[in-house]
């Protein structure tokens, strides 16, 4: 019992902690900013309907953390090996827990109500965050280098590395290798796959009524936003944890030029994944002026007139 | 620019007709052009919360009557069309009615029913204004 506790206090402090300051750090940066207006009644639901989403995705995401946590904790004190890996697999598997809520959360968008219903004549374009693609792109690529490289370098066992020097050979572990890279570079495609998933349900998802097409346009924005933001944080963790034990061993066989560059490029990986996270997302407009006369709709037809249909072409 | 339709499920129009309409009317007074992408039939039905197959009925009466094309990689574009442009003086002559109608207070419903009854009455010559309404009965 006294074990348990401590592996839960353990899982608690190192995963709940950070999560949880990284998650209110977040919503405080964009809570920060003087509120914009709803133009509308609609989109006041709209932004509320994601701003819940947004935190009930970041209360699931430290809740699977923290389990996952624990439960590696608990298999690597009983079982060893394989408590390693769960551990390995907990950036992505809270990430992944965190953009499965957004999708459910896209897809119970509120949608039109009421008799009188508009939309814009417009095709939907895939809504755009530069810096955090950007980023998603950075780590996924790096993360999959460095595992590959691991890969192809580790010895018989997959969990060290082992470099002969003449008649003395040096091996150090852990050492990710194939043992952990094919599991994490699943992973990461699997991340990277739900994040696109997530990303086609924001653009296809009800327009906001009642708004004009810039807010629901910014709308969209801030929901991609909040997606990467969570898909970027579960990528960039792994790469952090890969690097540093990369770094470690490397170090350890007297590797004298990779070992230091890893060590050195940890930090500025987790500095860069932690304010990428913590960066607010698009602002939402305020009420746009009165439409101008092009912008509004033709007058929808009344009560059915006979020389109406008339008028079709043939 | 953005152009927008507008459905009122509680009119007698059917849904799909007042889409039709209103994209016609936005091709013949110049807002949609040549070229011009529509959303798609999921999400133009998506965002007006109707059946997909009301979206589609419209895109298929517009596409068999020219206004529209539909094509595998570009979804569905405004064509050619064979009915003939109003041309500029025309469509600014419509502008400039509904101005006018509005600015005197009356209702869209209104405006339509007076160009639903010029439609029907006699043609005229342009510049000749119609004669006073009492007219004797029965006369051309």
């Amino acid at each position: 019992m006294n074990g348990l506790v401590m592996i839960l206090a353990i899982a608690g402090l190192v995963v709940v902690v950070p999560l949880a300051a990284v998650a209110i750090a977040t919503l405080a940066m964009a809570a920060g900013r003087p509120p914009s207006v709803d133009p509308s009644q609609a989109a006041a639901a709209a932004r509320r309907h994601g701003l819940v989403v947004a935190w009930v995705a970041w209360v699931t995401a430290t809740a699977v953390a923290f389990v996952a946590a624990a439960a590696g904790m608990t298999v690597l004190r009983g079982h060893g090996r394989p408590g390693g890996l769960v551990l390995a697999l907990l950036p992505m598997t809270a990430a992944l827990a965190y953009v499965a809520v957004h999708v459910a959360g896209e897809h119970s968008w509120p949608r039109p109500t009421g008799t009188v219903r508009r939309a814009v004549l417009a095709p939907r374009r895939q809504p755009v965050a530069r810096l955090l693609t950007g980023a998603c792109m950075l780590w996924a690529g790096l993360l999959a280098a460095l595992l590959v490289g691991t890969g192809l370098t580790a010895d018989e066992g997959g969990r060290a590395i082992t470099v002969v020097r003449g008649a003395a050979s040096n091996t150090a572990g852990p050492y990710p290798g194939w043992y952990y890279g094919v599991p994490l570079l699943l992973g990461a495609a699997a991340l990277v796959a739900a994040g696109s998933y997530a990303l086609r349900v924001v653009a296809h998802r009800p327009a906001v009524v009642d708004a004009d097409p810039a807010y629901d346009d910014a709308s969209r924005r801030l929901s991609a936003h909040r997606v990467l933001r969570g898909v970027q944080l579960g990528l960039g963790l792994t790469l952090v944890g890969v690097q540093w034990w990369t770094a470690a061993a490397c170090i350890n066989v007297e590797l004298q030029t990779i070992g230091p560059v890893l060590a050195w490029a940890t930090p500025v990986v987790l500095v860069a994944t932690l304010v990428a996270c913590v960066l607010p997302g698009p602002r939402l407009p305020g009420p746009a002026p009165a439409p101008a006369p092009g912008w509004a709709p033709p007058p929808t037809p009344g009560a059915a007139d006979p020389r109406a249909t008339e008028s079709r072409p043939a | 620019m953005s152009v927008a339709v507008e459905i009122d499920l509680s009119s007698g129009v059917p849904p799909y007709e007042q889409i039709r309409l209103q994209v016609l009317a936005h091709v013949a007074t110049g807002r949609l052009v040549v070229g011009d992408r529509l959303p798609t039939i999921r999400d133009l039905a998506t965002d007006l919360g109707v059946a997909a197959g009301t979206v589609q009925r419209a895109y298929r009466e517009l596409e068999q009557a020219g206004v529209v094309a539909t094509r595998r990689r570009t979804g569905t574009v405004v064509a050619e069309g064979h009915a003939p442009r109003p041309d500029d003086a025309v469509r600014a002559v419509a502008t400039h009615l509904v101005a006018t109608a509005r600015a005197a207070g009356l209702s869209d419903e209104a405006v339509l029913a007076l160009v639903r009854g010029a439609l029907l009455g006699p043609v005229a010559e342009p510049g000749v204004a119609e004669p006073a309404a009492d007219r004797p009965v029965g006369s051309a």
